[in-house]
């Protein structure tokens, strides 16, 4: 259960409290240690009964934080057991994704188009940044065997290389909009929140590790969007 | 025009980003609504003439305070709305500025557009505490009276009657336990009597105590037929449990409830003891070797059935705490 809250992108915080409060509920003294990349739990007083945990995967998910999140309140609230509990987080693991990958290749061109707005664009800039989003997502989807820094490189050089196009075909437009707009939605900004609030909540080792993260990817999205957007003052 | 376009722009991107984010589908339009009431906040506090990095620390306040209030509404985590409702806010066009300048070899502009992007990235973090410090310390984890009550939320009124419930059950005394007391040889009754009675007095036995024990002398006792006499003390008690797996077993396992540790570690002594006294009965070998496999098999099955064991009694309990949206 705490894997897949570790796993759907949760703060550490948020998965010891979380174990702690079902080991309350039923009644057993629990303790639990979690890190981005492991979760150990440890039952009894006396003679303790230790899980490692492995987190592998690190996606952002917020359904399945939320289920979890239910789930785990209705146990502790007694209106499950905790058979009922277990089948039900089995069940949310073999449930499909809740948006089809179309739903989110759209949403990611819909949010760029929005940025694109808010950060100055207009009318002409909206075209422009929704394909800047499509392409975006399909980068994405293209590098996700590639390790996270290298693909976030890609992705960021695709987007500015892209918007460079699109300003030589089009010279009216903003560059400057549409290349923002597309690059936003990929900023860690999600990882940063959580290490900030994990390194409050005094998980010093999960929030100075994902604040590492956070910095790395930030600094490969530069890096590419640099490369990228030399190339750009090039073909100009 | 510019202002409804950008109203619009904010709602589409951070919905849309919600749903990149995967967050359910009821909570995408209120992701969109705490974007757009921090850019509103942001864009506001900008025309008074404040610092960028002021302003995106007032909107990201904002944005905290409110998706902490919408997780407390909707029974959701609030980082649900946070995520996406920051990134109007993320400062984009400086750290455009500062890549820029660095492309085209104008350091101190550059030093200078990311020293202010990385102020105002700043900026957010601290803003973000600072509200779900402001929302965890001064707004109630749970209003009763203020939030539309539903049939699985009004603790607080189950809370009431569970009060009552339990001044009614201190009048009637011992009886609460009463299935307790039917397992066990008329000898001892009154000695159960008298335990449960102080059970009942002390006001929350600790569970956990109670569990290890539980697992304690059921690992002791599992093949002895040997009756384990209860110690009566001033201030401990003893009551009989059948687990299911116990049941063929003639024996009688003592658990302990009790609030003091001198009392667990009392019983532990026990336990420890009687494994020698078993050996000289029937000719088992050596007792801890054998130990853990039970211990083991009991602590998984203390672990499904303490849901249901004395569920009335925990649910009175875990009920009468404030129960807090995470």
């Amino acid at each position: 259960m705490s894997t897949v809250l570790m796993s759907s992108g949760a703060e550490t915080e948020r998965v010891e409290e979380t174990v702690c409060r079902v080991g309350e509920a039923l009644k057993i003294k629990v303790e639990s240690n979690a890190t981005p990349t492991g979760i150990t739990v440890a039952v009894g007083t006396k003679r303790p009964v230790t899980r490692l945990t492995r987190v592998k995967y690190r996606t952002i998910d917020h359904s399945k934080l939320t289920e979890v999140n239910n789930i785990s309140r209705r146990l502790v609230a007694r209106e499950i057991s905790l058979s009922t509990a277990t089948e039900l987080v089995k069940e949310l693991l073999r449930k499909p994704p809740l948006y089809s990958p179309t739903t989110i290749y759209i949403a990611q061109a819909l949010c760029c188009a929005g940025f694109a707005i808010i950060l100055g664009g207009g009318i002409s800039e909206l075209a422009p940044a929704f394909l800047v989003g499509l392409l975006a997502r399909w980068s994405d989807v293209k590098c996700c065997k590639l390790p996270p820094f290298l693909s976030v490189f890609i992705n960021a050089f695709v987007v500015t290389s892209f918007a460079a196009v699109c300003h030589a075909i089009m010279p009216s437009m903003d560059v400057k909009a549409t290349i923002i707009a597309g690059i936003v939605p990929l900023l860690p900004g999600l990882t940063l929140c959580n290490a900030i609030s994990d390194l409050m909540a005094g998980q010093l080792i999960a929030g100075m590790a994902r604040t590492t993260d956070s910095i790395l990817v930030a600094a490969a999205l530069a890096a590419g969007a640099a490369v990228g957007m030399s190339m750009g003052t090039l073909l100009l | 025009m510019t202002l409804f376009l950008q109203v619009v722009g904010v709602l589409v991107g951070v919905g849309a980003s919600a749903v990149t984010f995967r967050i359910p589908q009821s909570g995408i339009i209120w992701a969109g609504l705490t974007g757009l009431i921090g850019w509103e906040v942001y864009t506001a506090f900008a025309i008074f003439g404040f610092q960028p990095i002021a302003c995106t620390l007032l909107g990201a306040f904002t944005i905290a305070i409110t998706s902490e209030l919408l997780a407390r509404s909707l029974k959701m985590p609030s980082t649900v709305f946070v995520a996406p409702g920051i990134l109007p806010l993320v400062p984009g066009m400086r750290t455009y500025d500062a890549m820029l300048a660095l492309v085209t070899e104008n350091h101190e502009l550059a030093t200078l557009n990311s020293l202010q992007a990385l102020l105002a990235a700043g900026g957010i973090a601290v803003g973000l505490l600072m509200g779900s410090a402001v929302a965890k310390a001064w707004i109630h984890p749970y209003h009763p009276h203020k939030l539309k009550p539903r049939p699985e939320d009004n603790a607080g009124q189950r809370a009431k009657q569970n009060t009552l419930l339990e001044k009614k059950r201190k009048r009637r005394g011992p009886k609460a336990h009463h299935h307790a007391a039917t397992a066990l040889p008329s000898s001892e009754c009154s000695t159960v009597g008298q335990a449960s009675s102080l059970a009942s007095a002390s006001a929350t036995p600790t569970a956990t105590a109670q569990g290890g024990n539980t697992t304690q002398s059921g690992a002791t006792h599992v093949d002895t037929p040997q009756i384990n006499t209860p110690q009566t003390g001033a201030n401990q008690a003893n009551t009989t449990q059948s687990d299911a797996t116990h049941v063929d077993t003639p024996q009688v396992d003592t658990t302990q409830t009790g609030t003091n540790q001198t009392n667990t570690t009392q019983v532990d002594d026990s336990a420890i003891v009687a494994p020698d006294q078993d050996s000289a009965h029937s000719d088992n070998t050596t007792a801890p070797p054998k130990r853990t496999p039970y211990k083991r098999r009991d602590q998984h099955a203390e672990l499904t059935t303490a849901s249901t064991q004395n569920s009335p009694r925990a649910t009175r309990r875990t009920n009468r705490r404030r129960t807090r949206p995470r």
